[in-house]
């Protein structure tokens, strides 16, 4: 189970996507070491994922650690 | 997936310092969990809880996930027309606006320290520290902790219904006389809503299950063999209280627990001692307390059957207060020990 979950994490955030990268979080990823995560995901800032939520029309997607 | 998930906005939270709680409710004693919303805050669902390793089969996958992407969007395509259905999915309002309103959680409103990687770690704010902060307010007011925080989120299978962790909520088996076979939800079925909340994961069905009163009802509408079929879950007095998810597990425990690690001594290690069920039988796993790794528990205030740590610690929360004593007897090397276990 735990492997698979971890595939589940993994799998998700090595996703490339279109459009390109955005990483406000900068500091806290580095420092923690997030290297898995790519492509446009939002780090650690729920009020910049409301914002492109509203201004894009998207459904927010948040992934908990 | 990609495609799937390039329409979402993606957000990635490491961390739980200045979580909206009137929102964010989920599982906090998380493997793996996400939420979707609206931009206005509207929940769509939920996805991932805590995969327990003994589970003999997987909750979380990535097919399930993407099946629970699909739902999240025809949900999305079709607001705000379903808003009325969805109100369910927001819990009731928290003792808390964000973590930091509790007591010990209070150092976190200081932003993370991202200048080591120690730091950090020491500034996160975990989503399970949630739950830890909850019973310590309990126990400070000298309360118990009442069964829907102790068996927070019930799996699918303590009303008897084991779900395809590659659907959003189709029905893998049903347990004999359990409240779902006794609804008459048989496996194949596809559950849409529940409680008037349409679903889109295991998650989802374990929410509505969260919320459920003892004694209460659900409406569930099911999809069998292409037709629409309507059935009632009753779920009786103490339907809750199940070993599947159960107290133990929870890091929240630590709070009130008289105990370190500990789990019921198997059925081949029960003939071996001589301790057959329903003796209490519960085995230390780690020292600490007073109690010495192996210790096996076998009597509680003068009671020596009918108790497992589930059981035990579940007591514990709810008809103990912190600092009281709770003499108890232990196996140790062949031999009876008498200790005093206290409650905190």
């Amino acid at each position: 189970m735990i492997g698979r979950t971890a595939a589940l994490g993994m799998g998700l955030l090595c996703l490339a996507f279109s459009g390109p990268a955005q990483d406000p979080g900068e500091a806290l990823r580095k420092v923690l070491k997030d290297d898995e995560v790519r492509g446009p995901w939002i780090y650690n800032d729920l009020a910049k994922g409301f914002s492109e939520a509203r201004s894009s029309g998207k459904p927010l997607l948040v992934v908990f650690r | 997936m990609a495609e799937l998930l390039d329409r979402f906005v993606c957000v990635r939270m490491v961390a739980a310092n200045g979580m909206d709680l009137s929102i964010f409710q989920f599982e906090y004693n998380l493997t793996w969990a996400a939420m979707f919303l609206n931009a206005d805050g509207t929940i769509y669902g939920r996805y991932g809880t805590l995969s327990r390793q003994d589970r003999d089969h997987a909750i979380l996958s990535l097919a399930g996930f993407g099946k629970a992407l699909e739902a999240v969007l025809e949900l999305h395509g079709a607001y705000p027309g379903n808003k009325a259905a969805l109100a369910g999915k927001k819990g009731p309002a928290p003792r808390f606006p964000t973590p930091e309103g509790y007591s010990d959680l209070k150092p976190y409103v200081k932003p993370i320290d991202t200048s080591s990687e120690g730091k950090a770690e020491t500034t996160c704010l975990h989503c399970h520290y949630v739950e830890k902060s909850e019973y310590k307010s309990i126990r400070s007011a000298r309360k118990p902790i009442p069964d829907e925080a102790l068996w927070a989120f019930p799996m699918p299978e303590t009303v008897g219904l084991t779900l395809d962790e590659d659907r959003r909520a189709t029905v893998k088996s049903v347990a004999p006389g359990s409240a779902a076979a006794k609804a008459g939800i048989k496996a194949g079925d596809e559950i849409v809503s529940l409680d008037g909340q349409p679903l889109v994961s295991i998650a989802d069905v374990q929410w509505v299950l969260h919320r459920a009163k003892d004694g209460g009802t659900l409406k569930a509408e099911l999809r069998r063999g292409g037709a629409a079929q309507s059935l009632t879950l009753s779920l009786p007095k103490g339907w809750r209280r199940s070993v599947i998810g159960g107290v133990g597990h929870a890091a929240g425990t630590w709070v009130f627990r008289p105990i370190s690690d500990a789990e019921d001594l198997s059925p081949d290690e029960r003939k071996k001692r001589n301790l057959p069920y329903p003796a209490i039988a519960i085995l230390i796993k780690w020292p600490d307390f007073g109690l010495l790794r192996d210790d096996v528990i076998v009597e509680i205030e003068g009671r020596k059957s009918g108790l497992s740590v589930d059981d035990f610690l579940a007591y514990v929360a709810q008809k103990k207060m912190p600092g009281d004593p709770i003499p108890a007897v232990v196996l140790r090397g062949g031999k009876r020990v008498e200790v005093q276990l206290k409650a905190r």
